[in-house]
């Protein structure tokens, strides 16, 4: 044990690392934790999920929709080990963008942050104008919100988006924590009364044999995928966490476990009312409490587009301070904060929306295009993600056989998903799928050229916060 | 003189901690970076368990891993070990000793003998010496003194206190006689007017006396004493096999 004891007595901090990290001027390590759950929670937004998607579901998989919800809990607690097991080595704001560029180099880690951000704006913009229309409506009491007064709440809210996110990560993350618990618990509280109101029908939870279609089940867990993307938007947050490698798998997990808690209990009811009163039976009719359902679907949706917002500052801020992306996403202000990119994007998050109902469209047109960019951004990176895993394992010599089928299921999982998305979206929505592959191909073709075009930029992708001398001592002299 | 207080329940490392402490070992050996895959080689244990040891290292933070995931350095935080790693450290005679202190309830101490003097290799904490400057620098006046008049080793340390008094011809023959009666040395109030003293051998494989193991009790109780005389007597023979005095 001399070397090791000779080292802890002459407790010297090293010379020889620099003493910045990539991501200096970041608050690094204050975050807790509960911050990383309340990102990740936030994100995934099981409230407002809850409340819109069960009834879909069900008119989409029939008999299978629960089946499908359990098949995508699974899905997605084999992408959070995977993601663990990059969270457990790398810290960076970067998240699943640095992860894949790890494992599968910088052009392929460019495909997976170009899909990882548009999925993170395509969700921010399509839950900020859902909720402030949803607003809308409870305020002027009207099926049909005018898009002038929706366009004038998202800028509100927007507004207040940005000032969140510039003031400070733990001012986001706590508020986020606070109003996804209070709408959570609300639809825990309405599903547990619906329930009791029909005498606990459980009994469309068992799957139908006779439905039972490869079709209807990918559709479905297609669908409910969608409900949980967001729940890997915390690992962004690893850099300003305090022990990071312990805290944000941790977290992740965590969080899925809750999320997917939740939304079984929630699904169950549902469906449960479903059974009782076909048609268009929902939480809110049975209850009759529809504007206070309305209420927390507006208000989980704000918080996801917060949620989502922030997470793309974080990953514009990795791709910022590696050259990919201008300087100005990769300022941290006097807070710790990337507030301007913070403020960029948020102005970004609203605009897109805005435009859209200035130039005469909906909330529809929006999501022909943000749905399916969404669904093929997020599960893209994951797919990216779990390939990478494995390669990045064996290159740093820590590949075993446990974590290469850890990796390996739900890659196959995955691939599965998103091909049959692109396959079923191309016939049912064809303008939306190229729109969005074509915004996709793109960023990263814009990407890709910024690369070739200067060299030693590739090499500095994947950049993660690595440690400085003070987070490390010195081995003893003369060894 | 530094008398190792091993904390509670890090005193026998379990068979996890021992693991992860031999792998900061290495990382401490090895600074240019080794892998995880070199750190199982290197500690001899299956690489899945060390995988795993090293990045719970890493998730606390006694381990960093480079920049470019070429190896690991150590963490800021291993500073926090010191107590664990020094008693990992715990020196080989240490148990010895302490089971004696635990049979006996009485102070004991154990010495080194160099060509000039004494070494104090481990001074009973509870009951420390009651005058190590006339202990260590006249032989006529401790049991310990004693037993180095009668034989020692050619050992050279030239920092070690070595004896100021020089004793007579006619006190040498008579220590000699008593030990060859008693097979022990013993004092009686020579250090401290309420204190006594016995003092065993430590013998070498080349039944050289290369240092003692004492017991010391108040003068009341000295002459029952020497029922534990068997006691230091085994004890002596197993410190002969161990650090330090085994390679004196």
């Amino acid at each position: 044990m001399s070397a090791l004891a000779e080292a802890i007595r002459q407790g010297r901090p090293r010379t020889d690392l620099g003493g910045r990290s990539p991501f200096a001027g970041l608050r690094r390590r204050h975050a807790h934790t509960v911050d990383v759950v309340a990102q990740s929670v936030a994100a995934t937004a099981p409230a407002g999920v809850l409340l819109i998607h069960p009834g879909a579901l069900y008119a989409r998989s029939g008999s299978f929709a629960f089946f499908d919800i359990a098949a995508t809990i699974t899905l997605v607690v084999g992408v959070a080990l995977v993601i663990g097991m990059f969270a457990r080595r790398v810290a960076s704001t970067g998240s699943l963008y640095t992860f894949a560029a790890r494992g599968l180099g910088a052009h392929v880690g460019l495909v997976a942050g170009s899909a990882l951000g548009i999925g993170y704006l395509a969700i921010a913009m399509n839950t900020l104008s859902s909720g402030s229309s949803r607003v809308v409506q409870l305020l002027m009491a009207t099926d049909e919100p005018p898009g002038w007064a929706v366009a004038i709440v998202m800028l509100a809210f927007g507004t207040v988006i940005a000032i969140v996110i510039a003031r400070g990560l733990r001012m986001s993350t706590r508020m986020l924590l606070v109003i996804e618990s209070f709408a959570v618990l609300t639809v825990l509280g309405l599903s547990i009364a619906a329930l009791i109101a029909t005498s606990w029908d459980l009994g469309l939870l068992v799957p139908d044999p006779s439905h039972a279609s490869i079709d209807a089940i990918m559709t479905g867990v297609a669908f409910s995928l969608i409900g949980f993307v967001g729940f890997e938007s915390g690992v962004a947050l690893g850099p300003e966490t305090r022990r990071p490698f312990a805290a944000v798998p941790r977290a992740i997990l965590v969080s899925v476990g809750a999320t997917g808690l939740v939304m079984l209990v929630g699904t169950a009811a549902q469906l449960s009312i479903v059974a009782e009163t076909s048609g268009e039976a929902s939480l809110a009719s049975v209850t009759g409490l529809a504007g206070l359902v309305d209420l927390i679907v507006a208000i989980s949706f704000l918080a996801c587009a917060l949620a989502m917002t922030n997470a793309a500052t974080r990953l514009a801020f990795a791709m910022s301070r590696e050259g990919v992306l201008p300087a100005l996403f990769g300022r941290a202000s006097r807070r710790g904060v990337p507030a301007i990119g913070g403020v960029a994007l948020a102005a970004f998050v609203v605009a897109v929306p805005v435009i859209v109902y200035a130039l005469g469209g909906s909330r529809q047109d929006l999501r022909m295009v943000t749905s399916p960019a969404s669904t093929v951004g997020f599960v893209l990176a994951y797919t990216l993600v779990c390939l990478a895993a494995p390669v990045f394992l064996a290159r740093i010599g820590e590949l075993t056989a446990r974590a290469a089928l850890l990796a390996a299921l739900p890659l196959a999982g995955l691939v599965a998903v998103l091909a049959f998305f692109v396959v079923s979206t191309a016939g049912a929505n064809p303008a939306g799928l190229w729109w969005a592959l074509a915004i996709l191909g793109a960023v990263v073709t814009a990407g890709g050229v910024r690369l070739a075009r200067h060299p030693g930029l590739a090499s500095r992708v994947g950049m993660h916060d690595s440690p400085v001398d003070a987070d490390c001592i010195e081995p003893a002299e003369g060894r | 003189m530094r008398r190792v207080d091993a904390a509670p329940g890090a005193r026998l490392p379990e068979k996890g901690l021992g693991l992860a402490l031999e792998i900061l070992e290495q990382v401490a050996r090895h600074d240019e970076g080794s892998t995880a895959a070199d750190i199982a080689r290197a500690v001899g244990a299956p690489r899945a368990t060390v995988y795993r040891i090293v990045n719970s290292l890493v998730r606390d933070e006694y381990l960093v891993r480079r920049g470019d995931f070429s190896g690991f350095l150590l963490g800021a935080r291993v500073l926090e070990l010191a107590a664990v790693v020094d008693a990992h450290r715990r020196p080989a005679y240490a148990p010895v000793v302490e089971r004696l202190r635990s049979e006996t309830g009485e102070a004991v101490h154990l010495f080194g003998f160099h060509s000039a003097g004494l070494t104090i290799i481990d001074e009973d904490a509870r009951h420390p010496l009651s005058d190590p400057a006339t202990l260590l620098g006249d032989p006529t006046r401790s049991a310990i003194g004693h037993l180095w008049l009668i034989d020692h080793p050619g050992r050279e340390s030239p920092r070690a206190p070595r004896w100021t008094a020089r004793p007579s011809p006619e006190d040498l023959r008579a220590i000699a006689d008593a030990y060859t009666v008693r097979g022990y040395t013993e004092q009686v109030a020579m250090l401290s007017p309420d204190r006594g003293c016995l003092a065993v051998p430590v013998r070498n494989a080349r039944a050289e006396t290369v240092g003692a193991v004492t017991l010391s009790t108040s003068i009341s109780r000295l002459s029952v004493a020497a029922r534990h005389v068997h006691a230091l007597r085994s004890a002596a023979d197993a410190l002969a096999g161990v650090e330090p005095l085994s390679g004196w």
